[in-house]
């Protein structure tokens, strides 16, 4: 699953863990790499990710509906409120999903494709969307920016501005995210989780606890 | 058990009505008399009831 | 490469008074408290910028100090933020204190308390539904029925610590609040989001016990919102014990009475005629009574109307010498009027003389009347062993008295619980 290749910049040794990674993050020169079919391209350069406090790290492995998954990446974004991280992860069969930790509460979601999807400016709190048979309610709309990346993730994403994120949830345990990060808005679909039901393992450790 | 007072209150309760019954208790007010003679068989006037003797009654509307 | 471990505990001094300060929720911690001079600062600033300083009319100490850890559910936390919140309700101002609770992986919880009730409290991911059940609101969560309780402002007067959120003194929300006890619902709105949470009433011997705080916690005053009774389906199981009790109530005294011998012993007619001057009282022949000492029943019928007599009696045991003395009084009037007829007393009677051994007995009768009148003839009849009902009924009315005492504390407990709602009956 893992190929090899050296970094651009610096020649260090690229391992992607995941072998449908698009863009990665070089641990020696923070630099970011794109993958062009064989070839590595350097695109930017990851500025010292800030203080953050996730316990979850590159390498976290946990489950999800007893499925497994490792933490393979990650998106720091930042808002008037504060931050959160979207960690990429990637399970056993090759799926590609996402553990958002905003202050710590937990939620693992999916990329789903969708027709129809509201444009950002009609969007506003309270309005309801019915995908794939649950009813979803706007909760939260955020501006926020992106401020970090690490790891491998499966699309290019640096240097992006304010964009707008809408959280939605269902009167269940359902948890939907719409992303504006790119001109067509992506819609991600899943569960908002306890820390316990991760089941996670390989943590950050912090010291005194 | 989310009443054990009350059960063990309600079985005194039952206990007492069958010791009532099995006793023959009641609320009637008994005057005990002792050592009447057999001589009152002959004479039941002799005895004076020990219930006082009663005034006059009036009834009706 | 992960991100660099910074020190968990940072150490920062505050730029306006100089005091030392303390971050413990590590990088989510947005704003940051100067204990001494009450500023609030920006934690994500490296220079610590104020962002409000307030003024306290009064100081909170909290019950819990800051710093420190204890081990809930499970996990420990540390206690990192603590804030006052008031409402104003007919003119009267009821304030809260609110505790941040921190683990850096099982993430922030609240612990509330108000004059002395405490409630575990967690940030809800799931909004519940809230319909209007008839004139007031209620909420559902997860199959639970919460009941509104009261909807109010509230406002953040008092704050030390640390937020992971940028706390302001002075800040308003519109908080409602609902009941299903144990639990509440409580949702927080402003112009931007609305967060619900769920509390569930605590003891505060747990909190004292799992923080290890000294002494003893203070009573709480008067019932909140979500306190579960100590009556909670208490009248229900009480009821239903009653029914229990009442069902074997009725199979003992219908077994003694099917088991009652109610054994004629003694039977004669008789007449009296007032006015006599012969001598009123007899005896009658002897009857032998066998078995265990019980009740015999005495009946009288008489022939009276518009009449009374008064019978003078006495059991007496030939063989001992003892005698049960009574009176009895037999009275019966009727007539009819404008009203229809009517009637009072009755010509016959009937009583139970207790405890009568086995012996041979004889009865001595001295009937009394007034000296003029019809003369009266009458039946005498003796049973023994014969079932008393009256027993049961009072056994019966005695068993009602600790349902409906429970049933009265029940709904007292109740009424006081709703008194601080929105829907408490206005005594003016």
């Amino acid at each position: 699953m893992s190929t090899a290749a050296n970094c651009p910049n610096c020649g260090a040794p690229i391992r992607f863990r995941w072998s449908s990674a698009v863009q990665t993050v070089c641990e020696f020169c923070r630099s970011i790499l794109v993958r062009r079919d064989v070839n590595l391209e350097k695109v930017g350069t990851v500025a010292d990710l800030p203080e953050d406090a996730s316990p979850i790290q590159i390498a976290t492995e946990g489950t999800f509906h007893n499925r497994p998954f490792v933490a393979i990446g990650r998106i720091l974004y930042e808002y008037e409120q504060g931050g959160w991280n979207e960690w990429h992860v990637v399970f056993s069969d090759g799926v590609s999903g996402w553990l958002s930790d905003a202050q710590l509460q937990y939620a693992v979601s999916f990329l789903v494709p969708m027709q129809g999807l509201p444009p950002s400016e009609s969007l506003s709190r309270g309005q309801e969307f019915r995908w794939n048979n649950g009813l979803y309610e706007v909760t939260c709309l955020t501006r926020a920016h992106y401020r970090g990346v690490e790891g491998e993730l499966p699309f290019e994403y640096w240097d992006k501005a304010d964009v707008l994120f809408a959280d939605l949830g269902t009167h269940g345990v359902g948890f939907a995210t719409l992303d504006y990060s790119d001109p067509e808005p992506l819609l991600f679909l899943g569960e908002a989780v306890d820390f316990d039901a991760l089941h996670l393992k390989n943590l950050r450790q912090f010291e005194g606890w | 058990m989310r009443h054990p007072f009350y059960l063990g209150y309600g079985l005194l309760l039952l206990s007492l009505c069958g010791l009532a019954e099995y006793r023959g208790w009641s609320f009637l007010s008994v005057s005990e008399v002792k050592n009447i003679p057999k001589s009152m068989r002959d004479n039941p006037g002799a005895y004076r009831s020990s219930y006082g003797y009663y005034s006059r009654h009036v009834g009706g509307k | 490469m992960s991100a660099p471990h910074p020190p968990q505990v940072k150490a920062l001094n505050c730029p306006g008074c100089g005091a030392p300060l303390t971050i413990r929720g590590m990088a989510h911690t947005l704003t940051v408290v100067c204990p001494n001079c009450l500023s609030v600062l920006d934690a994500k600033d490296p220079n610590l910028q104020v962002l409000q300083q307030f003024e306290a009319q009064q100081r909170f100490e909290p019950l819990i100090p800051l710093g420190t850890r204890g081990k809930w559910h499970g996990d420990p936390y540390e206690v990192i933020g603590f804030q006052i919140r008031g409402i104003e309700v007919d003119g009267a101002v009821y304030t809260w204190a609110e505790y941040l609770l921190f683990n850096p992986y099982k993430g922030f919880r609240y612990l509330t308390e108000y004059q002395g009730h405490w409630n575990d409290v967690t940030v809800l991911r799931t909004m519940p539904e809230v319909t209007a059940m008839g004139p007031r609101p209620v909420a559902r969560y997860f199959g639970e029925v919460y009941k509104h309780f009261q909807t109010a402002e509230a406002e953040t007067r008092f704050v030390l610590g640390e937020f992971p959120w940028q706390v302001r003194v002075g800040e308003k929300v519109t908080a409602m609040d609902f009941v299903a006890p144990p639990r509440m619902l409580s949702s927080e709105t402003t112009a931007e989001e609305t967060t619900w949470s769920q509390g569930e009433y605590t003891p505060a011997a747990k909190i004292w016990e799992a923080f290890k705080l000294p002494g003893k916690p203070a009573a709480p005053v008067g019932v909140f919102e979500n306190q579960p009774s100590p009556y909670r389906g208490g009248p229900k199981h009480v009821w239903l014990m009653f029914l229990i009790l009442l069902a074997a109530l009725f199979v003992v005294a219908m077994f003694t009475s099917a088991i009652a011998a109610k054994q004629v012993v003694l039977q004669g007619d008789y007449s009296f005629t007032p006015g006599n001057t012969g001598e009123p009282s007899f005896v009658t022949p002897p009857f032998e009574m066998k078995g265990r000492p019980c009740n015999v029943e005495l009946s009288i019928r008489t022939d009276l109307s518009n009449n009374w007599a008064y019978f003078h009696l006495a059991l007496i045991n030939a063989d001992t010498g003892d005698a049960a003395d009574f009176g009895r009084e037999i009275s019966y009037y009727s007539g009819s009027d404008s009203d229809g007829s009517w009637s009072e007393g009755g010509p016959t009677d009937n009583v139970l003389i207790p405890t009568v051994a086995a012996g041979h007995y004889y009865l001595r009768v001295e009937p009394e009347m007034d000296a003029t009148g019809a003369p009266m003839h009458y039946s005498i009849q003796l049973r023994r062993d014969v079932p008393s009902m009256s027993y049961f009924w009072i056994a019966a009315l005695l068993l009602l008295i600790p349902p409906i005492f429970t049933t009265f504390r029940s709904i007292i407990f109740e009424s006081r619980r709703w008194a601080e709602s929105d829907y408490a009956p206005s005594s003016d």
